[in-house]
């Protein structure tokens, strides 16, 4: 049975029928066809499918996307404006915090959240704010760099 | 599948008398998604309770209140508790990763009742009773009678966590929450102790809790150890035989995790680091 849901995602108000047992990274990837969010392993454990709800980042395999009702979802999608790339990415760029690009998106948006709530954070805290996104490839250094850097810069 | 997001708690009562356990109660849908996804968890029916409002963390007549609905997020950025009940900051600062303490709620955890469910050690230190509610009335239970086995619990098909109470701290009481664990963010506990001590003027223990998880079918308090430690002051051998007592106390099983051996050594060790924890704290007015 299928119940209609509204919300915002990337500022856009959106409009579609789902059913119940949706979750809402299946909603974005494959509904609304943003697909840099990643789907990594269904457990809330890798945070590859992370998500800015309320500005406040979630593992979006572990929301209904019923539950996303009235709400605002930020993916990195939405980070980049006019084509003008946000600082965070921009950092994670010159400091080369991309391998494979697959933890990518979700490192960036915990730093986004993490330094509109902090914007002058220690290294301890931006390990902190990481410790739930996975990443096989960069040892974490160069992603902890890039997000003190835009600490700095931003 | 059918779905329902009442706005009132009134409301998510009408539906769970109404449907039973046909409706299963979706909070932060962190434990619930997980049992659906991975234990063929096919319901009706989908109660959506995030519209309720039984978010709060407040201090009311003589009681900490805790709405079954706060995240372990709010838990852990809360400045009341953080000053006063920290083993309850810790418990929910170690809980899964910051995007799951987004999610989560404490009522879940609680309801979800596993044996190493995190926040439960805290909440058994503190005397906490959890109110449950249904369209036929309400009562407290106190949380360590809440517990029934792994996964299980006294509440009932159309009752509804709404909030945990528990006695204001004063004086001179202190807490910790230890936990061990192979990693810092995402990993269940091998081993989880909250203690909370209150101190007299002189120094000597007037209250004492322990409470232990993970090592046992469901969490528990480590009444012999606690006994052993009332009107006395506080020293390391005092603590270290109440730490061999609440060792005593656990009954661990092996898993991929540790051996059941290794599992009563670490609460010892922990219970003794707790213990000293909590003394400082209680020395210094928590």
């Amino acid at each position: 049975m299928k119940y209609s849901l509204r919300l915002w995602v990337n500022g856009e108000e959106r409009e579609v029928q789902v059913e119940p047992q949706l979750t809402l990274v299946a909603l974005l990837r494959d509904h609304l066809g943003l697909t840099g969010t990643k789907w990594g392993c269904g457990t809330g454990d890798c945070g590859a499918c992370t998500v800015l709800l309320d500005g406040k980042p979630v593992n979006s395999c572990m929301v209904l996307a019923l539950s996303a009702e009235g709400r605002e979802v930020v993916t990195i999608e939405g980070l980049s404006r006019n084509g003008q790339l946000h600082n965070v990415q921009e950092a994670f760029i010159q400091h080369g915090a991309v391998q494979c690009g697959y933890c990518a998106p979700a490192a960036i948006l915990v730093a986004k959240a993490l330094l509109e709530e902090h914007p002058a954070p220690s290294e301890a805290e931006v390990r902190w704010a990481l410790a739930g996104v996975l990443c096989r490839c960069t040892g974490y250094s160069k992603i902890i760099d890039a997000i003190l850097a835009a600490s700095r810069s931003g | 599948m059918e779905y329902f997001r009442p706005c009132t708690l009134e409301e998510a009562l009408a539906l769970l008398a109404r449907y039973g356990e046909e409706a299963l109660v979706v909070a932060g849908a962190t434990d619930v998604l997980m049992d659906m996804r991975f234990k063929g968890l096919a319901p009706r029916g989908l109660l959506d309770t995030g519209r309720v409002p039984l978010s709060y963390i407040r201090e009311e007549d003589g009681e900490l209140a805790l709405g079954a609905l706060t995240t372990i997020g709010q838990l852990e950025r809360s400045p009341l508790l953080r000053d006063r009940y920290v083993a309850l900051a810790e418990a929910a600062r170690s809980f899964g990763s910051p995007q799951i303490r987004n999610l989560a709620t404490l009522g879940g955890n609680i309801a979800h009742a596993t044996p190493s469910a995190e926040m439960a050690p805290p909440l058994l230190a503190l005397d906490a009773q959890a109110k449950l509610v249904s369209t036929q009335g309400e009562r407290l239970v106190p949380l360590e009678a809440f517990f029934t086995g792994p996964g299980k619990t006294v509440r009932q098909p159309d009752e509804l966590i709404t909030e945990f109470r528990l006695p204001v701290v004063g004086g001179l009481t202190g807490t910790a929450y230890l936990r061990h664990c192979v990693r810092e963010a995402l990993d269940i506990a091998i081993v989880g102790v909250a203690c909370r001590l209150g101190l007299d003027h002189g120094g000597r223990i007037q209250a004492a809790r322990i409470a232990l998880g993970a090592v046992a079918p469901t969490p528990i308090r480590a009444r012999e150890a606690e006994d052993a430690l009332r009107a006395s002051p506080v020293n390391e051998p005092l603590a270290e035989r109440a730490a061999e007592l609440a060792m005593a106390a656990s009954q661990p099983i092996s898993d991929v995790r540790a051996t059941a051996l290794y599992r009563r050594e670490m609460v010892r060790v922990y219970t003794r680091r707790a213990l000293a924890q909590a003394a400082q704290r209680a020395r210094s007015g928590g």
